[in-house]
């Protein structure tokens, strides 16, 4: 083969800015020569079978079963031919054939290639969440626009459906890697001690393997795109244009992603922590990683498989879900087996940043320490077993109905005591207001709104009347965004120190929560009145007199989608400006080990291995440190927790 | 400490109390149904339930935030509240009791209420949705209706529900009542109507599909129109109730078949004879599994049409005696494959 010409230019020459981009841009070239080649395989079998490979006679479902079938065939191929060319080949496939692996370049271009390092594959999650969060968000402000008042022509009902069904994924996409993915991999090592992740390269196959699903889901608009929503039931999604596969195909490339991700933190946190890192000393951030890690592991290849079934009823024509003895209920259920899960892979993470933050900032040990990690491990557990709560109104057998709502309502317990914990770990503390504190705070007001509307989900006779309805719409934002993208720029403002070496502005910062807060809740709280008065969701127009509430929600939107650009004025600023001020290797003067080295760290993390000797939030008790560093030639069996 | 937890505790106590005074408030546009009132009901009583959760967190939150905030960098650390002992033990009981609470009353005690089912209903209703309208049929007198949903006030209402190509779902605001199309299904729920009214003076009075079905769902609408009984006949004698209904309306028999792979091939023949001056019953069997079809013959500018059925599936339509001639008909849901022509001698 030939494909093996990129090599690392020798050292002495200055690497030019095109050449940074070179394997993300072989990487494509490869993607489209794998797709013309998997496009090939696919006709030469179609003609094989001695069928015209180009048949336009549409299925008894509308659809076009050839395009489909050359269409999945050359996705396949193609995310192979990415993969090799945007830095597998070299790092990975070359060993396999018994060749020398090529080393990374360690400047910036390490960022745009295959790197195994944990913190390089951080920063790469995260600069890909915040561009899709941000592309997702305009979505959401076009979709305002379009319901700023009733019967509007701005979208035709099919470009809204679109951009509905898009921005949903894409938020949801956010939602489940936007934590986990980077500082989740950034920090987790870190604060356990650890000098990479368990299993590094395959950690950077998580990551290269969401590009695929981002194109993917843009070049679905091609194929008419998908309208759906992200939820795709069939038969609807069995039946709508060919954007669908992509969808398909993208997000079960995604779900390969979450496991192999979930997999890796698992083993990591079990298996890497450093001498005296015991459960009882895990920071609080890396518990909520580990159940998460837990749930996506598990619950993932549900949505993976209900997909799949969905993907072969429309290429194969194999009827799962339509046409005679087709159980379009089943997909319900096999969908919200994972995607129930699934808000507890968004909001767990969230929840610990939350209290990592608000501990450190308070001054305050974590109040409950154990009983928060209790509720985490008690919602991992009772998260399996709510799913048909999603489908009160279904038409599912109504003896269900009472055990859902059961186990439904159990999970206020654990997420009780996470309120718990957050409560008494601020009380009779000393409130450190910075961005990160204000962020972590607002999390906790926004989501007792989100977690107390729950309830009236929860219970069947209100939801009944409330499902699928605004709000629906109302709630899942107070948890995702009040919930989780709050403790994400919490995460971000706390940690973008360490990560850069470089300060965030603290007054953008007031301005971005401030704004970011109050319209926040400006734009969501007016949605319970509108599902209350009968407005439903994933709708292009709507009755004539909720004009008012929606045209103030709209503006509301406009302005909350504004206070996103003072956060990236902010960080664009303090990246480039040299007045920026560096920061110190702990300026929060917080306890926990990623700020006992430099901002940013060394690439080994540790100048030798930390020897964890107290707990990780022991503020005002005078005791000990978290860790020190052992000397030099300290092994692992010398210090046990 | 103590002085904290006593003015904490009194802001929790002045906010719910301006809280469970603000949730008296009627916000709620009022209700058409029985089970509405229930619904509502139970609404209120959570909301009044959760008050004094919501006011708790947040008066710890804000009075924290207020008391304990620090002008820049804090010196020193907070109290060293580890939060082992007694304390969250306490509130895991307590939390636990009040959401087994919440489950039982108002959650496991007005569920069966609101899922119940009429076993013999004063009035049944068919709903079928398809992409993108709602049609409606009396199976007690015949009538139907795709242009609005009659009910009479005070009566049990049956509904009958399933859709022919992609899930629906039939909610009606002003009744609070919702239950899913699923093609394949025939899902249920039942109600009584409770007040006189229609969809001109509420806009909560329509039959409106909410789940996303594709293009049009945001205007797959119905009207719908609580009347009287009286209202009630006059408007069932008026859509066609009052005939016999069931499948055969006697007129001379006239078969036709579409078989697996219709929607392409069309119909299994594509010409039928009939004898003029006498009606005719068509029998239309749809043999093609999974796919919808139906038949509809057009004359004298009217069109007769079958249900939409997935095959296997058999349906009748009557048409009234015609002339001598000849007649186009067609599926309507394959308006260019399957067409053939009726010959009236």
């Amino acid at each position: 083969m030939t494909i093996a010409a990129a090599g690392t230019p020798p050292a002495t020459r200055r690497p030019s800015a095109i050449r940074g981009f070179f394997p993300i841009l072989r990487g494509l070239l490869f993607a489209v020569i794998g797709g013309l080649i998997g496009a090939g395989i696919a006709i030469a079998i179609r003609s094989a079978m001695g069928v015209d490979p180009f048949d336009r006679t549409p299925s008894a479902n509308g659809t076009i079963p050839s395009t489909e079938q050359i269409v999945t065939v050359a996705f396949i191929v193609a995310a192979l031919g990415w993969l090799l060319g945007v830095g597998f080949w070299e790092s990975t496939v070359r060993g396999w054939l018994g060749y020398q692996i090529k080393g990374v370049p360690t400047d910036w271009r390490r960022y745009l290639t295959v790197s195994e390092d944990h913190k390089v594959i951080g920063i790469q999650y995260l600069a890909t969440f915040i561009v899709v969060l941000l592309i997702a968000g305009l979505g959401a402000m076009t979709m305002r626009a379009q319901l700023s008042q009733p019967g509007n022509t701005l979208l035709s009902p099919d470009t809204y459906n679109r951009i509905m069904s898009f921005h949903g994924i894409a938020m949801v996409s956010v939602a489940v890697a936007s934590v986990m993915g980077s500082f989740g991999n950034y920090f987790v090592p870190i604060m356990i001690g650890a000098r990479d992740m368990a299993f590094p390269r395959l950690n950077s196959l998580s990551f290269w393997l969401v590009p695929i699903v981002i194109v993917s889901l843009f070049l679905s608009q091609l194929l008419g795109g998908w309208d759906s929503g992200w939820t795709a039931y069939p038969p609807l999604s069995v039946k709508n244009a060919s954007g669908q596969i992509m969808f398909n195909l993208a997000i079960i490339v995604f779900g390969l992603s979450s496991i192999l991700g979930g997999i890796n933190f698992i083993v990591t946190i079990v298996k890497m922590r450093a001498p005296g890192m015991s459960w009882g000393r895990v920071p609080i951030f890396v518990w909520s990683v580990f159940s998460a890690a837990i749930l996506a592991t598990f619950f993932t290849q549900f949505f993976a498989a209900s997909l799949t079934m969905v993907l072969l009823d429309r290429i194969a024509g194999t009827g799962f879900f339509v046409g005679q003895g087709g159980a379009p209920l089943l997909y319900e259920h096999t969908f919200w087996f994972y995607s129930h899960p699934a808000v507890y892979i968004f909001v767990l993470p969230g929840f610990g940043m939350a209290l990592e933050v608000l501990a450190h900032l308070s001054r305050k040990p974590l109040f409950a320490y154990r009983w928060a990690v209790a509720a985490f491990i008690g919602i991992v557990g009772l998260s399996g077993i709510v799913w048909a709560h999603h489908m009160f109104v279904s038409g599912m057998p109504n003896a269900l109905l009472g055990p859902f709502l059961v186990t439904t309502e159990l999970i206020s317990i654990p997420t009780g005591l996470i309120f718990l914990s957050a409560l008494g770990t601020i009380w009779m503390g000393r409130l450190w207001l910075t961005t990160p504190m204000l962020f972590a705070l607002g999390f906790v007001f926004n989501f007792v709104i989100g977690g107390v509307t729950g309830i009236f989900l929860a219970d069947v006779p209100t939801d009944v009347s409330l499902h699928d309805t605004y709000f629906v719409v109302a709630h899942f934002h107070y948890t995702i965004i009040g919930g989780e993208i709050f403790a994400l720029f919490a995460a971000f403002y706390f940690w973008f120190p360490k990560m850069t070496g470089r300060m965030l502005s603290e007054r953008l910062g007031k301005i971005n929560f401030w704004i970011m807060f109050i319209f926040f809740n400006l734009t969501f709280l007016p949605m319970f009145w509108a599902g209350l008065h009968g407005m439903n969701r994933r709708i292009a127009t709507y009755q004539n007199d909720l004009a008012n509430v929606n045209l103030f929600i709209s503006i509301s939107a406009w302005i909350l989608g504004s206070s996103f650009l003072v956060f990236v004025i902010n960080v664009l600023w303090s990246l480039l400006s040299k007045r920026a001020a560096r920061a110190e290797a702990n300026p929060w003067k917080a306890r926990t080990l990623e700020w006992l080295v430099s901002s940013p760290p060394p690439v080994e993390n540790f100048p030798s291995t930390p020897i964890v000797v107290g707990s990780p939030y022991g503020y005002g008790t005078g005791g000990r440190p978290h860790a020190v560093f052992g000397l030099a030639g300290a092994s692992d069996e010398e210090v046990t927790a | 400490m103590r002085r904290h937890i006593a003015i904490v505790g009194l802001v929790w106590l002045v906010l719910t109390f301006a809280g469970l005074i603000l949730a008296q408030v009627a916000f709620e546009p009022g209700t058409f149904s029985d089970k509405g009132q229930m619904i509502d009901d139970t609404f209120r009583t959570l909301l009044i339930m959760s008050v004094p959760v919501f006011t708790f967190v947040i008066a710890i939150l804000g009075y924290s935030v207020f008391a304990f905030r620090h002008k820049g960098q804090p010196e020193g650390d907070g109290v060293p509240l580890s939060g082992r002992g007694r304390l969250p033990l306490a509130w895991f009981v307590v939390t636990s009791a009040m959401a087994l609470g919440v489950m039982v009353y108002p959650g496991l005690t007005e569920l069966p209420k609101v899922v119940h089912l009429d076993a013999q209903p004063d009035v049944i209703v068919r709903i079928q949705g398809q992409q993108w309208r709602w049609s409606v049929q009396y199976p007690q007198t015949g009538a139907k209706s795709n242009s609005e949903l009659v009910l009479p006030v005070n009566r049990k209402i049956g509904f009958e529900i399933t859709s022919i190509d992609v899930i629906h779902s039939v909610w009606v605001p002003a009744f609070r009542m919702r239950i899913d199309a699923v093609p394949g299904l025939t899902t249920y729920m039942s109600f009584t109507p409770t007040a006189t009214g229609d969809y001109g003076t509420d806009s909560g009075l329509r039959l409106q599909c909410s789940q996303l079905c594709g293009l049009n769902h945001a205007t797959m609408q119905m009207p719908v129109k609580v009347v009287t009984d009286a209202e009630f006949a006059t408007w069932l004698a008026a859509n066609g109730g009052g005939q016999p209904s069931g499948p055969s309306g006697g007129g001379q028999p006239v078969a036709i078949e579409a078989t697996a792979g219709a929607a392409t091939d069309g119909f299994a023949t594509k010409t039928l004879d009939a004898k003029a001056g006498t009606p005719i019953t068509f029998t239309f069997t749809n043999d093609d599994p999974g796919t919808v079809h139906n038949l509809a013959v057009t004359a004298d500018g009217k069109t007769y049409a079958t249900d939409f059925k997935p095959g296997p599936a058999t349906m009748t339509v009557d048409v009234p005696a015609l002339p001598a001639g000849t007649y186009p008909f067609l599926c309507q849901a394959h308006p260019t494959t399957m067409t053939g022509t009726l010959t009236v001698k």
